[in-house]
């Protein structure tokens, strides 16, 4: 991965060894005992994404994904490890430096609804990320949100119209709007979708695709779902219980996923094409819990492969033969003499 | 249940009739709440006598036919065409005694429950943001102490230690009435302060706080222009509780000899100063300030009822909302 590789600019983010663990109230018991219960949400993730990229994140809830998109942006402290935003180490920024770097990367959040100030009209939605940064005067402000409205699809008679006046769809435009206020040039969008509706899933994510492009963006995309994730990513990262399984290009992930917790992902999702059907995996099973994750690789217990050694230690992260880097025993390594 | 349901209907439909332009009946703006206090029976009532109370106290005064403090000749003489409420032991005409007693009692406790308001939110806002911290920790335990102290204690303790006499700070004179109005706003801080919090506390969990964060938001962005005016209704509900409070700890502190003191009159003082003369059979003394006592803070408290039916549904008790509903099908039909 880019990690080595070196054909393309500096990553825009860089992620090391990444860890948020959330501390468990527990019981009294436990409490007393000194155990305290922690969930490993993020466990070590480590990744880059290059400039105008799409990473997709996918995985099931509880997989850590949010708290990934959160912890990037340091919305959420991580434990340990590293966040580098274009060389910069946003894990050690004072509160002041890091409030000025939030201009250039911003969040587009699952829930349009919950994610606006309901008392606000459109207009001074889309103008605060602006007014908070100083930028331009309240007027031109107006005016810019205006023009950003048209940007992504809504005329301006929205823009003096309030939240509950407008369709789930459009207030998600306002809230890509509002992210592309300052003009950024990475965005975390966290299930932009999945509150949405059927019906118009397909236009949003139509337009993040365009908007993308046509400003250059670089993008890292939450999912659960595979359908959506394929549309627009140029990359996946798999991640289950806090930690990438696989990661590699779409053509790789999606063709010849390698992680058997991959391939049952891509076989419980839908697929037009008749070859994909049958090749279906072992059943997802139960949920995975971060709190009391099983010994050795988290995914064990559900995996059909599994050997003894699985129960033991964690696999590694590394390239294995189709080029994509999984983490998994029973899959060969791309240097099959040096096994790790 | 039919029936009940087509009058819930209609309802909806007139509301939303009324804010117009096509705005759905559910957080209708601020601009709407008035009108919609003033198509119920109760709520115009009440904000009548309010409003009612406050004009008196601005220009109440203006129309006093007497010096309130000149003596007359006729002493205890009841209510007649030339003294309309009567005259006390030493022949003041009581009439222009309560205009001006008026005009004290109501800005003393208008001006208790702005400073609390202002101070409790801006405690309760902070704490609530912060919570769990030193910060919240302390000024919790600090509205705790006041809270711990009866009111009736606490004020005249308060203006005991500030002394109730005339103060200059640089050119600005701090009056008697302005210290015992800071008194009673202390002694109400800790409910506006708790309420800020509580209510702060359910907002930052909000996702749009959290938006506010990622785009760049400092803490004063995030607590008084987005948190701020998403907690208001609370405590403007409240405002209109502690304001019929406030009334009463003056008239209290004031009767006791301990809040304003003679010769300036309030509600209050009148009341001590009818003490004597009660005996005497001059009910006119106790009966006007008691009336207007009484009568204030009823219009408060039910003001206060009917501000929190129409800005906090979530507390709306069933009895209220069922008298909500028929005044608000009755003004359907009239409009």
């Amino acid at each position: 991965m880019t990690v080595s590789g070196s054909e393309s600019d500096v990553p825009v983010l860089s992620v090391r060894d990444l860890r948020t663990h959330f501390p468990m109230g527990g019981g009294l018991l436990s409490r007393l005992t000194g155990k305290r219960r922690v969930a490993h949400a993020l466990d070590g993730v480590t990744l880059d994404i290059r400039p105008g990229e799409t990473l997709a994140v996918i995985g099931e809830s509880g997989s850590g994904k949010s708290t990934l998109g959160r912890t990037v942006l340091r919305l959420q402290e991580p434990t340990s490890g590293t966040v580098s935003f274009r060389g910069d180490e946003l894990t050690r920024l004072r509160r002041e430096e890091l409030r000025r770097k939030r201009r250039h990367m911003q969040m587009i959040f699952q829930n349009p609804y919950s994610s606006v100030n309901r008392r606000n009209r459109l207009r001074d939605i889309i103008a605060e990320p602006m007014h908070v940064h100083g930028i331009g005067s309240a007027e031109s402000r107006g005016e810019r949100a205006i023009e950003l409205l048209e940007l992504v699809g809504l005329n301006s008679d929205f823009a003096r119209r309030y939240p509950h006046e407008v369709s789930g769809g459009q207030l998600q435009r306002v809230g890509i709007a509002r992210a592309l206020a300052t003009e950024p040039e990475f965005l975390v969008a966290d299930e932009p979708t999945a509150s949405l509706d059927v019906s118009v899933r397909a236009n949003t994510m139509n337009l993040l695709h365009d908007l993308k492009q046509q400003l250059g963006l670089t993008l890292m995309f939450i999912s659960h779902d595979l359908a959506v994730v394929s549309y627009v990513a140029d990359r996946i990262a798999v991640l289950y219980l806090g930690r990438i399984v696989e990661i590699g290009t779409k053509e790789e992930v999606e063709r010849a996923p390698q992680h058997p917790y991959t391939q049952a992902l891509l076989s419980a999702a839908p697929s037009p094409d008749p070859r994909r059907r049958g090749k279906a995996s072992a059943p997802l099973g139960e949920a995975p819990n971060a709190i009391d994750r099983p010994s050795g690789c988290h995914y064990h217990p559900r995996c059909p492969l599994a050997v003894p050694v699985c129960r033991e230690k964690y696999p590694v992260l590394e390239r294995k033969v189709n080029g994509q880097q999984v983490a998994c025993h029973a899959v060969p390594s791309a240097d099959a003499a040096s096994p790790a | 249940m039919a029936l009940k349901t087509s009058r819930r209907n209609r309802a909806a439909a007139s509301s939303g009739a009324d804010s117009g332009a096509g705005t759905p009946a559910r957080p209708a703006a601020e601009a709407g709440l008035l009108r919609r206090l003033a198509g119920k029976r109760i709520s115009l009532l009440s904000l009548i006598g309010v409003v009612g109370f406050l004009l008196l106290a601005l220009v109440g005064p203006l129309l006093a036919p007497y010096d309130p403090a000149a003596l007359g000749k006729t002493s205890l003489a009841p209510p007649s065409a030339e003294h309309w409420m009567g005259t006390d032991e030493v022949g003041r005409d009581l009439f222009s005694r309560f205009l001006y007693g008026s005009r004290v009692s109501i800005l003393v406790g208008c001006l208790a429950v702005a400073a609390a308001l202002v101070l409790g939110a801006l405690l309760g806002m902070v704490a609530g943001y912060r919570s769990g911290s030193t910060a919240d920790g302390a000024i919790m335990r600090l509205m705790d102490v006041v809270l711990a102290f009866p009111l009736l204690v606490l004020v005249p303790v308060v203006t005991g230690v500030i002394g109730s006499r005339d103060i200059s700070i640089g050119p600005l004179e701090v009056g008697a009435e302005v210290q015992v109005a800071l008194a009673i706003g202390v002694a109400l801080v800790p409910t506006f302060a708790r309420i800020a919090r509580a209510s702060v506390l359910a907002e930052v969990r909000e996702d749009y706080v959290l938006a506010v964060r990622s785009f760049g938001g400092r803490r004063r962005d995030i607590l008084f222009r987005n948190i701020m005016p998403n907690i208001l209704a609370p405590l403007v509900v409240q405002t209109a509780f502690a304001l019929a409070m406030a009334i009463t700890v003056e008239a209290a502190v004031s009767f006791l000899g301990l809040g304003i003191q003679p010769p300036g009159a309030s509600w209050g003082t009148m009341l001590a100063d009818a003490r004597t003369s009660i005996p005497l059979g001059a009910w006119w003394l106790a009966v006007f300030p008691s009336a207007a006592i009484a009568l204030f803070i009823l219009a408060c408290n039910l003001l206060g009822d009917q501000l929190r039916d129409e800005l906090d549904p979530r507390t709306k008790s069933t009895g209220s909302s069922r008298r909500t509903e028929r005044a608000e099908s009755g003004s359907s039909n009239d409009g």
